[in-house]
């Protein structure tokens, strides 16, 4: 009798396995109407053998090695080249960065790797380099330059996210075969820059939706060797994560609201004018921060966790476990280290968060995981990766 | 012949996603490769090794595609001498690795960063503000003055005529200094400032009635509006703002590699920073005004005794020494003993308590 929980109400039920299809399932939880996905292995697991030819399912645990200590040589020096060859050297550092971090990173023993050629990677640099130097100097002297290659910049940026996936998919690999990003532009401008245009419209009741889009696009357009990713979110799903989060906000808000209301009328308290106006800019600006961080770290937290666990290849499931409280517990203590250490405790905070997140990550199968085969394979320059870098466009599932 | 025989590897042929156990032999000027399935015999020359990163396992990458994972370092050094590897990354792994050369890195790198900090964006940032055309402080300077004007502060209560005495000792000190800015003195009272100074970018400078009851003297105020008028000579806001920005800029670049929203901790040393930029202005300032009252043959004791009196007012239970070292590195000015040694003068043995005031 398997007992099958919902993960937003905690509303629980033993279900006859009889009733359940072996695999992947979608249920709607008869209490809060919440929708998520159960993956159901037939009792009792069989033993793992690669050999088996029977349908059970495993859940093969992503797992992170990497060590603080270690990483701290790899961080300091990477600074201290970057200083004294005044940015040169950073495509050095990117590499062993992620090398580092790929490396630790592996599944059933298997370790991912992070291939690009720093030189290749230096000449993006240096074209990003010009554009960004030029771009400052532009924008000192004239607003109409700044202007207008700010504009060619906004137009070439879904260019740029794709090429800069691409870049980073074609150097990144596993089992020694290579990930690739299907080029396609056309939809790269729907998603990237007409929809948004869309949320704008609708004063951000499309940003759901086009989050949506945007996701899909970036993950089913993975491919791993030959096999393609595919993505089965629902646009629901998105505006459900959207509305919890508003609902939250509103009780944030409503709570404090109402605290400083009946403080102030029930002369619990007793403040001037002028000391009640000062506590309520204070009290609304911490309340602002406070709803800030928690927005972001939540939707951060949710849409990962859909983002993954809607994400296939080849029959096999990936299963993404973020937990709001731990997530929010190791962003606030990191900042806190961090300050506190004046900085010198990045790489421990680096290499704690990214433990979590990959270790909360596992991949579920119904096989074995040798069947793969390698893709087409061309080089890519790595113009769009370094142009994203250097004007921070942020991209990621 | 065979000197590692029996290195293990993991070995992936870049077609599929299979797996096997492999054994690595060097075979004269071969390396053969052997397991389950495989036996391959690749010439040294044609094989490429992964450069040296942290404890992960050195990779073997050979001519066709196919990769070995090496299972332990006896392979790895043999190879290293057989085939022609890096020798600068070899020796960045060497640094990486080493808690003293990490330590010495952590040194140089810290040593760097202050440097720059001190010497570098101070410089830059007085070249771009060479750049910005005085207009946007004068209208920085009206903005400001309308938001002290909306609370802080409240019009003046002293006496009209003492306000003419001393505007005309300030127009006095322009005729000397110069007009190349739209210099006015305000007068201004402010229980939350107590007796200050402050120079508003674009030309104006407050005094409040505090400081000028403070004052027994009226050069001790020409120093002040010296001080002041230094400040808006040198453009002091608008490097503030420029070199702020800047260092910033760099704290967060060198951090950054963080989610966003854990860069927030880049704020702390940047207010270290910032505080440190802040006395370095109020020390030039203080220069300006030395230069000045020199000029004018003003005896530079009176800034050294208008300091003091602020000193005290401001603390009046602590001498001016009692300020702990460390406190030091937040304070937005110089220790009013550091200034007034800067001054080169014997401080006031005992500078007389002014009424108490809050």
């Amino acid at each position: 009798m398997p007992l099958i929980s919902c993960p937003a109400c905690t509303y629980s039920k033993d279900t006859s396995a009889e009733k359940i299809p072996v695999g992947k399932n979608r249920i709607t939880c008869p209490q809060c109407q919440h929708e998520f996905i159960v993956y159901f292995t037939p009792t009792p697991p069989a033993p793992h053998n690669t050999n088996t030819t029977t349908k059970d399912l495993r859940e093969l645990p992503f797992s992170f090695t990497g060590k603080a200590g270690e990483y701290f040589g790899i961080w300091i020096v990477n600074i201290l080249l970057k200083i004294i060859t005044l940015g040169f050297y950073s495509p050095w550092a990117k590499v062993r960065k992620r090398r580092y971090f790929y490396s630790h990173t592996s599944i059933e023993g298997h370790r991912f790797d992070y291939l690009a050629d720093p030189i290749i990677l230096l000449r993006g640099f240096v074209i990003a380099l010009v554009l960004f130097i030029s771009y400052s100097f532009a924008s000192q002297f004239s607003p109409l330059l700044a202007g207008v290659i700010g504009a060619l910049f906004f137009l070439a940026s879904p260019w740029l996210i794709v090429r800069s996936r691409m870049f980073n998919n074609r150097n990144t690999s596993h089992r020694n075969l290579r990930f690739a990003f299907k080029a396609n532009y056309s939809e790269a401008y729907i998603v990237f820059a007409l929809l948004p245009l869309l949320t704008i419209i609708t004063f951000g009741l499309a940003a759901p939706y086009v989050i949506f889009r945007q996701k899909s696009f970036l993950i089913a357009n993975n491919r791993f060797g030959q096999t393609p990713f595919t993505f089965e979110a629902k646009v629901a799903d998105y505006y459900f994560i959207f509305l919890r989060l508003l609902a939250t906000i509103l009780a944030i808000v409503s709570v404090v609201g109402g605290l400083a209301y009946g403080a102030s009328h029930l002369n619990i308290v007793y403040y001037n004018k002028e000391e009640l106006s000062a506590i309520l800019t204070i009290l609304g600006f911490g309340t602002y921060l406070f709803v800030m961080l928690v927005s972001s770290l939540y939707l951060y937290v949710r849409l990962s966790n859909l983002n993954w666990n809607c994400t296939h290849i080849d029959g096999n499931y990936f299963h993404s476990q973020l937990k709001l409280v731990k997530f929010f517990w190791i962003i606030l203590s990191n900042i806190f280290a961090i300050s506190l250490s004046s900085g010198l405790l990045i790489p421990w905070a680096a290499i704690r968060m990214t433990r979590y997140r990959v270790e909360t990550l596992s991949l579920i199968t119904a096989g074995s995981l040798d069947h793969f085969s390698a893709g087409k394979q061309e080089e890519i320059s790595a113009i769009g990766e370094e142009i994203g870098d250097i004007f921070d466009i942020e991209i990621g599932i | 012949m065979s000197d590692c025989s029996g290195c293990k590897a993991t070995f992936y042929d870049g077609q599929t996603s299979l797996s096997q156990r492999v054994t690595l032999t060097i075979d004269g000027n071969h390396l053969r490769i052997t397991g389950h399935s495989q036996h391959q015999r690749y010439p040294l020359t044609k094989l490429k090794l992964s450069p040296p990163l942290g404890k992960i396992k050195r990779v073997l990458l050979c001519p066709d595609g196919c990769r070995c994972e090496l299972d332990n370092g006896k392979l790895c050094t043999k190879l290293e001498e057989l085939l022609h590897s890096n020798p600068i990354l070899s020796a960045i792994h060497r640094w990486e690795n080493s808690l003293k050369l990490a330590a010495i890195a952590l040194a140089i790198t810290a040593i760097g960063i202050w440097v720059f900090i001190s010497y570098g964006i101070p410089i830059l940032a007085q070249q771009v503000t060479v750049m910005i055309p005085p207009a946007i402080e004068v209208r920085t300077g009206e903005e400001t003055l309308a938001l002290l004007d909306r609370g802080l502060v409240h019009p003046s209560e002293i006496p009209p005529d003492r306000q003419r005495q001393l505007t005309a000792h300030f127009h006095h000190m322009l005729t000397t200094l110069g007009h190349e800015r739209p210099y006015q003195l305000l007068f201004r009272s402010s229980t939350a400032l107590g007796a200050n100074a402050f120079a508003l970018p674009g030309g104006t400078i407050i005094l409040t009635d505090d400081l000028i009851k403070l004052a027994q003297k009226d050069q001790e105020l020409i120093a002040i509006m010296a001080h002041e008028i230094g400040h808006i000579k040198s453009r002091h806001t608008l490097r503030m703002v420029v070199q702020n920005t800047s260092a910033g800029f760099l704290l967060a670049a060198i951090t950054g590699d963080l989610m966003s929203t854990t860069a927030l901790s880049a704020a702390i040393p940047s207010i270290l920073v910032d505080a440190k930029f802040s006395r370095d202005m109020e020390r030039e300032a203080d220069r300006y005004a030395v230069h000045y009252l020199t000029e004018k043959h003003i005896p530079l004791h009176y800034f050294s005794d208008i300091l003091q009196r602020l000193q005290n007012h401001h603390m009046p239970d602590s001498p001016a020494n009692r300020l702990t070292h460390w406190t030091h590195y937040i304070h937005s000015h110089p220790t009013t003993s550091e200034r007034i040694a800067s001054l080169k003068l014997p401080v006031l043995p005992a500078a007389p308590t002014p009424p108490s005031q809050q």
